[in-house]
Parts: C-alpha cells; sequence; structure tokens
C-alpha cells in the first residue's frame, strides 16, 4: 500500500470541506463511527476553527455494536458534535443485504428531505472496494438518489459541481485520495479518537466495520495504531474481506449504489 | 513516498485498460484477491483472462469491454509510486478525460502497431487538450507488436507520424518511443527478447527516468501573493474569511482584495487551527480582518502594488466540447466565480487534429479556439503561462458542460 | 450473588423485550460484573428473524451469566434492534 504525503492529503481535504461549506446552503456528513468517517469530522474540526458547523448523520438499524454506540455519544459529548440517528429498519432485500442494504438508503432519503439537505459529505476513498474507485470528489445524485455513472460532470482542477437539479443533493467525498494507510497514519499523527473494535483482543479485531450481523473479525494481534499500521504494510488482505456483503457479486453493489446506497 | 500521477491517453481499443493491469500485476501492486474476482468473471463471461479486466469493475464495462470513466491504479516502481489515471477514449467521453488528465504531468501515450489501427483522430485531440492541460512529458508506448511480428519498420513509421503530429501541434515538452506488447507484458519491466533491435529501456524505466529527470522543474515560479477566497468560517460572533493560497506567502497586515481594490488589515493568520506569522502556497487558510466584506468569495488576495490582472476582457485558448459560434451564450467558471460571457469573438479555430489554425467565426465541438471574451463583470486572474492556478476556466453553453480554456 | 438481579431482568426481558425493561437492564449492566458479549444471529432476512437471534454475556474470566434478546418491542410497535443498551460491554464473537 502507498502512502501518501499527509500534509498535502490534508490541505486538500481541508480545501474541499470549506468549498463545500461555501457552496451549498444546508449541508449534513454521514457518520458510521468507523475510522473515516472520525478522520473527517477531525479535518472539520481543522477547517472550522475547532468546530463541526453541520450535522453528522447515523443510519441506525438498530443492531451495530455496543463499541460503536459508546464511541458515539461519547465522541459526540467531548467534540460537541450536532448528531442526528435516522432509524433505518431491518427488511426483506436482496439476500445478503438484508440489513446493510437499501433500507439504509431509505432512511437516509427521509432524513435528506426532513432537514432539506442539499449536500452530503461521505467518507468514501478511491482505493476502496472497485466501484467506489469510480466516485468523484463532487458526486451529484438526483431526485431519486440516483448516481448517474455515465455522464458526471467534469471535475477539473478545482472546480467542483453544484446542484444537479432542485430535489437531488451533491455528495462530497473529502477522503477520496486517501489510502487506507494515509487514514491511520494521520489517526497516529493527530490522536484522533477511534472505534476499539479495530484494536484486537485475544487474536481477533476488526478491520472495517459495518454493523453486528454482517461484520467478521479477523486474525490479527495488533492492539494499537502502530501495530495497525505495521499490519497494514504487510497484509494483503483485502479491507473489507470481513463484510460479507463485499463477497456478493460487485455489481449488485453497483446497483445499490446507483439506488442510492452508499 | 512520492505519488506521480500518470495520464493514459489513447484509443480504448489499444489496450489501456490491458497496460495497467498489466503494469499492475508485473509490479506485484494488486492484491490476489483482485486478480481471482477478474480471473472468475471473465470465465464467466466466457472470455479469456486478459489484464483490463482487473481494472474495470463496473458490469457493463465487462460486458461492454468499454472502459467508462477515470480510473486510477496505483503501481510501485522502485522508489515512486505511479498513478494511472485511465481514461476512456470515446469522444462523447471526452469531457470525463479532460478530468482525468487534469492532475499529471506526464502522460504515457498508447498507440497500436496493428495493421488498420495506429493512432486514430481521436487520440490526437487528447494529446492536444493534455497538452493545454500542462501534460509536459509524453512516452510513447506502441503497442500490440506482437500482431506485427515484432516489425521494426512498422514501429518505426508509427514513430514518424507521431513525432510530425506533435511538432504540428507545438508540443515542446519530452518525448521517448517504447515498443511493447501489454497483453503479452513485453517490454513493460523487462526488455522483450523479440524486439532485440530497440535499444532503449522498457516502458515502466522510461516513465521513470523521465519523471525523475524532470525533477528540477522550471523554477521561473511566480512568487507574488496570490489567495482565493472561498467564504467564510464563523469563530463565534466573527467571521474569519476562508482562502487558499495559490502562490506566495500570506502575512499579517495590510491586504488587498481584488477587483474593488479593497484594502484590509490582516490581524490574524490561522492555519489547521493555529495562529500563524504567514502561509505559503497550497495553504488553507482563516484570515481575520478588520472589518467586514459583504460576499468575498471568489475575490483574489494580493500585497498593494502587486496586484493580478484586472478586467473583464481577456484571450484565451479554449478547448470546446461542442459547438460554439459567436452567438453561443457562455458562462465561465474560473477561481469559484461564475460569470456570464456577453460577448464572444472565435479570432481562429485549431483544428485538434492536426494543429492548423482557419479563420474560421465558429469552434467545432472537439476542436479548439483562440477567442476574446467579455464578460459581464471585472475578474480578477492571471495568464495561464504565468500562474496555472489563476489563468484556468471551465465554460459552460446554456448550462452544460461546453469546455476549458487557458488565458493567454 | 453479584449477578442475581441482572440475570432477573434478563429473564424478564426474554418475556417481555419492551423499553421499559431494556431501561432496567442498562442501569443493572453498570453494577453486574458482566463484561463481554457474543451475539448469535439465527438469521436475518427481516426485523422479525432479530427474535431468533440473542446475545450471550460473560463475565470478567468469561463465564457464561446469562442471554438477553436483542430486540426490542413494544406494545403496537415494530421489532427494532436493542443492541445500544449492551453499552459498555466488549464483543468477543469469534473467541
Amino acid at each position: 500500500m502507498i502512502e501518501q504525503n499527509l500534509k498535502e492529503l490534508e490541505e486538500r481535504s481541508i480545501f474541499i470541506l470549506r468549498e463545500a461549506r461555501s457552496k451549498f446552503k444546508n449541508i449534513a456528513a454521514l457518520w458510521s463511527m468507523g475510522k473515516d468517517s472520525t478522520t473527517m469530522i477531525a479535518l472539520a474540526r481543522k477547517a472550522f476553527l475547532g468546530k463541526v458547523p453541520f450535522p453528522v448523520i447515523h443510519i441506525d438499524n438498530g443492531i451495530d455494536f455496543p463499541e460503536t454506540y459508546k464511541f458515539r455519544d461519547e465522541l459526540t459529548r467531548k467534540w460537541k458534535l450536532n448528531l442526528i440517528v435516522a432509524r433505518s429498519e431491518i427488511k426483506p432485500e436482496i439476500s445478503g443485504f438484508s440489513c446493510c442494504g437499501a433500507n439504509k438508503t431509505e432512511a437516509l432519503k427521509r432524513v435528506m428531505k426532513q432537514y432539506k439537505f442539499d449536500a452530503l459529505i461521505v467518507s468514501i476513498r478511491r482505493d476502496e472496494h472497485g466501484v467506489r474507485a469510480k466516485e468523484r470528489v463532487f458526486s451529484p445524485r438526483d431526485k431519486n438518489f440516483r448516481w448517474n455513472y455515465k455522464d458526471q460532470p467534469a471535475e477539473l482542477w478545482d472546480d467542483y459541481s453544484s446542484k444537479l437539479d432542485n430535489e437531488g443533493h451533491v455528495r462530497i467525498h473529502p477522503l477520496l485520495d486517501w489510502n487506507e494507510i494515509d487514514i491511520w497514519n494521520y489517526i497516529k499523527k493527530e490522536h484522533i479518537p477511534v472505534n476499539q473494535l479495530y484494536f484486537s483482543r485475544n487474536g481477533f479485531r476488526y478491520r472495517s466495520l459495518g454493523c453486528t450481523h454482517c461484520t467478521v473479525p479477523l486474525k490479527s494481534d495488533a492492539k494499537n495504531v502502530d501495530d495497525i499500521i505495521k499490519e497494514l504494510k504487510t497484509t494483503t488482505v483485502e479491507e473489507r474481506s470481513g463484510r460479507e456483503q463485499d463477497k456478493e457479486k460487485e455489481y449488485v453493489m453497483q446497483k445499490l449504489r446507483a439506488l442510492g446506497y452508499m | 513516498m512520492i505519488v506521480e500521477n500518470v495520464t493514459m491517453l489513447g484509443h480504448k481499443d489499444h489496450g489501456k485498460s490491458t497496460l495497467i493491469g498489466s503494469v499492475l500485476m508485473l509490479t506485484n501492486s494488486v492484491s490476489n484477491t483482485r486478480i481471482e474476482e477478474a480471473k472468475k468473471y471473465s470465465e464467466k463471461l466466457g472470455k479469456p483472462f486478459e489484464p483490463a479486466f482487473i481494472l474495470d469493475s463496473l458490469e457493463e464495462e465487462r460486458e461492454g469491454g468499454l472502459t467508462i470513466d477515470s480510473t486510477r491504479a496505483e503501481a510501485k516502481y522502485k522508489d515512486l509510486a505511479f498513478e494511472f489515471i485511465d481514461v476512456p477514449g470515446h469522444e462523447e467521453l471526452i469531457k470525463n478525460m479532460m478530468s482525468g488528465a487534469s492532475f499529471a504531468e506526464t502522460a504515457i501515450l498508447l498507440a497500436s502497431a496493428k495493421p488498420g489501427e495506429g493512432i486514430r483522430e481521436q487520440t490526437k485531440r487528447h494529446v492536444f487538450v493534455a497538452k493545454m492541460l500542462g501534460i509536459e512529458n509524453i512516452i510513447v508506448a506502441v503497442n500490440k507488436m506482437d500482431t506485427v511480428n515484432y516489425d521494426e519498420n512498422v514501429y518505426n513509421k508509427i514513430v514518424e507520424s507521431i513525432g510530425k503530429f506533435l511538432s504540428d501541434i507545438k508540443f515542446y515538452g519530452k518525448v521517448r518511443y517504447v515498443p511493447i506488447s501489454a497483453y503479452k507484458g513485453e517490454n513493460i519491466i523487462r526488455r522483450s527478447d523479440n524486439m532485440k533491435w530497440y535499444k532503449g529501456v522498457p516502458l515502466l524505466e522510461e516513465l521513470y527516468r523521465m519523471i525523475k529527470g524532470a525533477g528540477k522543474k522550471n523554477e521561473n515560479r511566480f512568487n507574488k501573493l496570490r489567495a482565493v477566497v472561498q467564504g467564510f468560517i464563523e469563530d463565534g460572533n466573527e467571521k474569519l474569511i476562508s482562502a487558499k493560497v495559490l502562490s506566495g506567502k500570506i502575512e499579517k497586515g495590510k491586504i488587498m482584495f481584488f477587483p474593488g481594490n479593497i484594502e484590509r488589515n490582516a490581524k490574524k493568520i490561522i492555519l489547521k487551527g493555529r495562529r500563524v506569522a504567514k502561509a505559503g502556497e497550497g495553504s488553507s487558510v482563516a484570515i481575520e480582518i478588520d472589518k467586514e466584506i459583504k460576499n468575498p468569495r471568489g475575490l483574489v488576495i494580493a500585497k498593494k502594488g502587486e496586484e493580478p490582472i484586472v478586467a473583464n476582457k481577456l484571450n484565451a485558448l479554449i478547448f470546446a466540447t461542442a459547438k460554439l459560434t459567436s452567438s453561443s451564450k457562455i458562462v465561465i467558471k474560473i477561481l469559484g466565480n461564475e460569470v456570464k460571457c456577453n460577448k464572444l469573438k472565435i479570432m481562429k479555430q485549431i483544428d485538434t487534429t492536426t494543429g492548423a489554425s482557419s479563420k474560421k467565426r465558429l469552434v467545432e465541438a472537439l476542436n479548439a479556439g483562440i477567442l476574446e471574451l467579455e464578460l459581464e463583470s471585472d475578474i480578477a486572474f492571471e495568464k495561464y503561462s504565468v500562474l496555472k492556478s489563476m489563468g484556468r476556466f471551465s465554460f459552460y453553453i446554456e448550462n452544460k458542460f461546453g469546455g476549458v480554456g487557458i488565458v493567454e | 450473588m453479584k449477578n442475581d438481579k441482572i440475570i432477573k431482568i434478563a429473564d424478564a426481558l426474554q418475556k417481555e423485550p419492551n423499553e421499559t425493561n431494556w431501561e432496567k437492564f442498562a442501569k443493572a449492566l453498570k453494577k453486574s460484573g458482566i463484561k463481554y458479549y457474543r451475539i448469535v444471529y439465527v438469521s436475518l432476512k427481516n426485523a422479525e428473524d432479530l427474535t431468533k437471534s440473542y446475545a450471550e454475556l460473560f463475565d470478567a474470566k468469561g463465564k457464561l451469566v446469562t442471554k438477553v434478546p436483542i430486540f426490542k418491542r413494544d406494545d403496537g410497535r415494530k421489532v427494532e434492534g436493542a443492541t445500544i443498551y449492551l453499552k459498555g460491554l466488549l464483543n468477543i464473537n469469534k473467541w
């Protein structure tokens, strides 16, 4: 895995967050309490003088890890976050996706509509699962949350696109250029609090976090951030091999994306 | 680690995806899981596995054999990391290609040695745009040498014709040529036994040397303060200005905002949460000024006596993705500003496949032109040759993306 | 014994996993000796399936103390996930 220059990555992300804030009237961010979205919030604090001037949304299906709920509530208090919890239902959808699937999109749609958010910050990275590699820094969705991947507007230099239509919203991806190892290097550098599930106890840890149903731990002895960084430098196991949903065909994930699921 | 962006230019059928997939495999830059996934998929399609499947991860791409959007792939080679920006070759997707090309200074131009292929008109256009967007080094990879029996004469003919094209479009950067077979992995990392007549080094080595050699960049650097305002950041009851420094250094003291010659005193400069005395190029800062400015977004900050160009008229070299005439209603987007163009005069059209200019009063789609623009209001800018970040813009025709331009 | 109270509440939860019982549980959890949890999913095709799954609760020595459901249901309302009430405990799935 290639480690990049943290200072440059940080500058770019701060720039993107500030652009988003200046261009859109009503922005919010998705927060899964994972290492990426938590890093994004830490970057927002840097960009906005110690505050996070937009709400953070937790799409909660009710069966997240207890550690995740604890981390959420503690960090919300510590960083004075404006937390919105949107409950999603567990529904029968495409097999294997019953909890992390399209129903999360419904909850998200509801929240976007209720609060009239016109832009949503999502902390995906290009080096994650293949399909996500196609996203741009600012990626508009139309009113049915469809990601029209065939006709994306040009992202030229620092010129980002604006809203697609009155009902759609723009997705902002401030971490698109970061690699997994960059995130951990930054977490180490900035002492960013991290969900304890990432650290190993008794030989297992979680490399990537979903809910309790679809996330599976990996064998590992990495007990702290330094260990994790060391492990990343030597491992080749795909990050998400602990998340069952990625064992399904990639095209299903693509379709979910097109339907608005992140 | 230094990550170098490398743009892949060339027609879709000439093997770009295959080349990147091949590079990833040969440099051990792709996980076994990814390779297995790609192999399984090719089996399902009944197609023989080929390296391009590694990159094409969208369903439609795999079935249609077409790369739809910019895709990036990283490969390590010696002490560098290359990020290959694969861009589609299809004409109507050229706007995507432009965004892919815009972050790189080095490009690999893929040509095909296969009879009937060579380099296409569309490839030439891509090269033109790439040159416009700042590509300074080009490696021409003449691919599919395995289909022409590794014939040196075929190779030389292609080298000659591409060389002529590059000089026709006035490309004055570095150019190198390498014969390869992406499908067979020949001359990519290891010299090919089938092309002993080729006295150069393999592709990745050529790329490596070119990038290392270009390291000592032209130090004709513009170092006057130029910062562009993004907007406001609240700090309690106060509103600070958020800005990005494009060149030079911003310090406490008197600063000017343009257009408008607005003079203010920068009392405090905050960089990433800390107060600093000054901040340099690339910094995103928050500035406390002594008196508020109503709508600062898009204004340019400079020191008194070192003003940027402020005008509502400018000349530009543009590349149009749709037909442009002098009656087209365009809006330019530059430095966070959106400005309507009141008058548009087309001085000449440049054919992007030959570099030839004609005194036409329109610019056909996918061609370039020299324009005189009269905007509805003043903007602050610099010539592209002076400061790239302040001399380039995109333009829209009736809300649809219309092309890119650089200020001359 | 230290865990008598929580075991009683866990039993009540098995019968009536409503909000009132869950809140009692969360409160009692802090004073109990329970440290770890392991969630067992039977299948999860829809919300109703949650009623088949459960969480095993262990003490600091790893001994099983009791079991609780992982859903919440109040009169007339839908089944909802309830793992939030296990806040403070540590996961030992796959150990």
